[in-house]
């Protein structure tokens, strides 16, 4: 049975210039101990996916119109809040975009994995003490015995973010949901932040929701990936398919555009970016107004396509038996 | 290659105070620039990779005389630009321009895309009419890939993207030859980067622009530059053909940050990360190799001295005592760096 069941999600936002639809029957499932990424540009909804299946959308502006977020069985989105904070926060954890925003900056660190370890379990002060220090070891804060006392300005983002996915780690949840954890980092810190989000993951059994516009990122941690574009979700597969074998042409595109993929120096593919009448937008397949494989038929809504047993999309025009 | 560089940077350095308290007591001193020297020849696109506080940023503002260096000189087009005279500077500045990395800091809130297209052609003399600033400004916006209606906008109207592309175009609207790119892209969606790239591509093809390339992308570094730089706590640790850079890096932390880039196709822990650690403080740089307490590589002497530039064989320098006694060795070493990961055995099916 999956841990964590999406069905249908539709969230619309109101803006001063009318309603936005920012998820459009979205729908994926994490198994236990899957790595699953989403990946997307930005507006593409996928923030908006790691905050309304936990019940953290601020509401309003927000609004949930339809659908489901099941996590072990259970529906999030109709439980109170009361009852939603004994899942969240201890069942699964959150890792968030910014550290430094995530973090308080007038309290020591210390101080604030013992806050959270405390709401989650019942112990004495000083295995409290103790159960923070092995917590920060864990996720690589160097003599983290000596830095209890420390505040968030004296890290690096680096070590920030590690406090961070400490905290998230501190109700020992089963599913993980990390919203672009390594955005502002180094590329060497980035790697190491990669690999300690890897070995938790392998330690303690973790799934994963990885949150990602960086399909470079996604393809390294996730074994399976969630493709969305402008709310819809295009395909949904083993990483390793999508990424040899991507059916729509979104896919096709935005893989297009990393530039390790072609010759030094050459032009990369650039997609048109038409204005699109709003009444158009909400119907049909989104991405027809920009794709070179259109057609009429697009306006209408795309069929479910089927290559092998877990890789779907959605599209009247896959890539499928061409192997340009 | 023999003609005179468009720019030439030679030995500079910079520091910073830090101070404290309200009366700015100096506690402390930032080496951020140590020692730096490149030239870049026009049309021969020079990147600078490092991570944050390696200092390109302050590099970038050196060379176009934001900032002031405390040692070394800059040449441009042979000119020293510590001689020239404000007026002969601010007249300078028509030739080389920067786009920074956050628009929304670097564009004038209070004043839309069409005067903040227009100010930089009237300061520099540059449009004959009003008409002509207008169709110069609307011509700069669609070779950006934006629209006529953007003109009467302003920047909080405009998406990241969108104001990024303005400040470009702002940096165009001069027709400088020379531009410095700081970390242009990072903000930016995977086609608004594609569309970027192209068109610096194109810029460079059509009207020999120049540019000084600053990321950490390290995949779009070697899309656009020719030569490379790679920094390490102020310092060049290699610097080279790009292409040779990437294929066979020969400072043990090129090798590092080449093997650490993540990419697509690839698993992470399926092999050992090379390095461990995060870079020094510009406050507290290690002895010798600044490098050595994370390099795998480290000897007795990499503690004590600080390797020079040495050239190899393929006009290719690299900063490393234990690598620089290897010299030139063509063949590919068994590093994990080499072991089948590096960028260019990544290749479509």
């Amino acid at each position: 049975m999956s841990l964590l069941n999406v069905h249908d999600l539709t969230v619309e936002y109101s803006t001063e210039a009318g309603t936005a639809r920012a998820l459009d029957g979205v729908d994926f499932s994490v198994q236990p101990g899957e790595i699953v990424g989403i990946v997307g540009e930005s507006g593409s909804g996928k923030s908006t996916i790691g905050l309304s299946i936990v019940g953290l959308l601020r509401e309003p502006p927000a609004r949930v119109v339809s659908g489901r977020s099941e996590f072990d069985g259970r529906d999030l989105l109709a439980l109170s809040p009361r009852q939603l904070r004994t899942i969240r926060g201890r069942r699964i954890g959150m890792v968030f975009q910014d550290p430094t925003a995530a973090l308080n900056p007038v309290l020591p660190v210390g101080d604030q994995v013992a806050e959270v370890l405390s709401c989650h379990h019942k112990m004495g002060t000083q295995q409290l003490r103790e159960q923070t220090v092995s917590l920060l070891l864990k996720v690589g804060i160097a003599g983290a015995e000596e830095r209890l006392d420390a505040y968030p300005h004296q890290f690096s983002v680096g070590m920030q973010q590690r406090i961070g996915i400490a905290l998230a780690l501190s109700g020992s949840p089963e599913l993980l949901i990390a919203d672009e954890p390594t955005p502002a980092l180094d590329t060497t810190v980035q790697a190491q932040l990669l690999d300690l989000m890897a070995e938790v993951q392998r330690d303690r059994g973790l799934a994963v929701l990885l949150i990602s516009h960086d399909l470079a990122v996604i393809s390294e941690l996730c074994q399976k990936v969630v493709v969305l574009y402008s709310g819809r979700v295009m395909e949904n597969g083993p990483v390793g398919d999508v990424l040899s074998s991507p059916l729509p042409p979104y896919s096709r595109a935005l893989l297009a555009s990393t530039p390790a993929l072609t010759i030094p120096g050459e032009a990369l593919p650039v997609l048109p970016d038409p204005v699109v009448d709003a009444a158009e937008l909400y119907s049909g397949c989104r991405f027809r107004f920009r794709c070179p494989r259109a057609s009429e038929r697009c306006k209408e809504t795309p069929p479910e396509v089927e290559k092998g047993r877990r890789h779907r999309s959605w599209c009247f025009h896959p890539h499928i038996g061409d192997s340009s | 290659m023999s003609a005179a560089p468009l720019v030439r940077v030679e030995g500079l350095s910079k520091s910073f105070p830090v101070t404290t308290g309200w009366l700015r007591r100096r506690v402390a001193r930032a080496d951020v620039v140590r020692q730096v020297s490149f030239s870049i020849t026009a049309g021969e696109p020079l990147a600078l990779v490092g991570e944050s506080g390696s200092g390109k940023s302050t590099i970038a503002r050196l060379v176009l005389r934001l900032l002031k260096q405390d040692r070394g000189t800059v040449h441009y087009r042979g000119t020293d630009l510590d001689s020239l005279p404000e007026r002969d500077l601010r007249a300078w500045r028509r030739h080389a321009q920067i786009v920074f990395q956050d628009p929304l800091a670097s564009l004038n809130p209070r004043l839309n895309v069409r005067e903040a297209l227009v100010a930089p052609m009237h300061l520099h003399r540059l449009a004959s009419s009003e008409e002509d600033s207008e169709r110069q400004a609307s011509e700069l916006l669609s070779k950006v890939g934006l629209r006529d209606e953007h003109l009467s906008r302003y920047p909080h109207e405009l998406s990241s993207g969108q104001r990024q592309r303005v400040s470009l175009a702002r940096a165009l609207a001069v027709r400088p030859e020379f531009l410095v790119a700081d970390e242009i892209l990072s903000a930016l969606d995977a086609n608004v980067q594609a569309q970027i790239v192209n068109l610096l591509i194109e810029l460079k093809a059509k009207l020999g622009l120049s540019y000084l390339f600053i990321s950490h992308d390290l995949a779009m570094v070697r899309h656009l530059s020719d030569r490379v730089a790679v920094l390490y706590a102020g310092r060049i640790v290699e610097i080279g053909s790009t292409a040779r850079v990437f294929s066979t890096p020969r400072h043990p932390y090129t090798e590092a940050l080449l093997a650490a880039a993540p990419r697509v196709g690839h698993k992470t822990a399926r092999q050992p990360r090379l390095i461990e650690g995060e870079p020094p403080s510009p406050l507290e740089l290690p002895n010798g190799c600044a490098f050595h307490p994370r390099c795998p590589l480290a000897q007795e002497v990499c503690r004590r001295k600080m390797p020079e530039l040495q050239m190899d064989r393929y006009g290719n320098s690299v900063a490393c005592h234990v690598r620089s006694s290897t010299e030139g060795d063509p063949s590919p070493r068994p590093t994990p760096a080499n072991d089948g990961r590096s960028l260019d055995r990544l290749a479509p099916k």
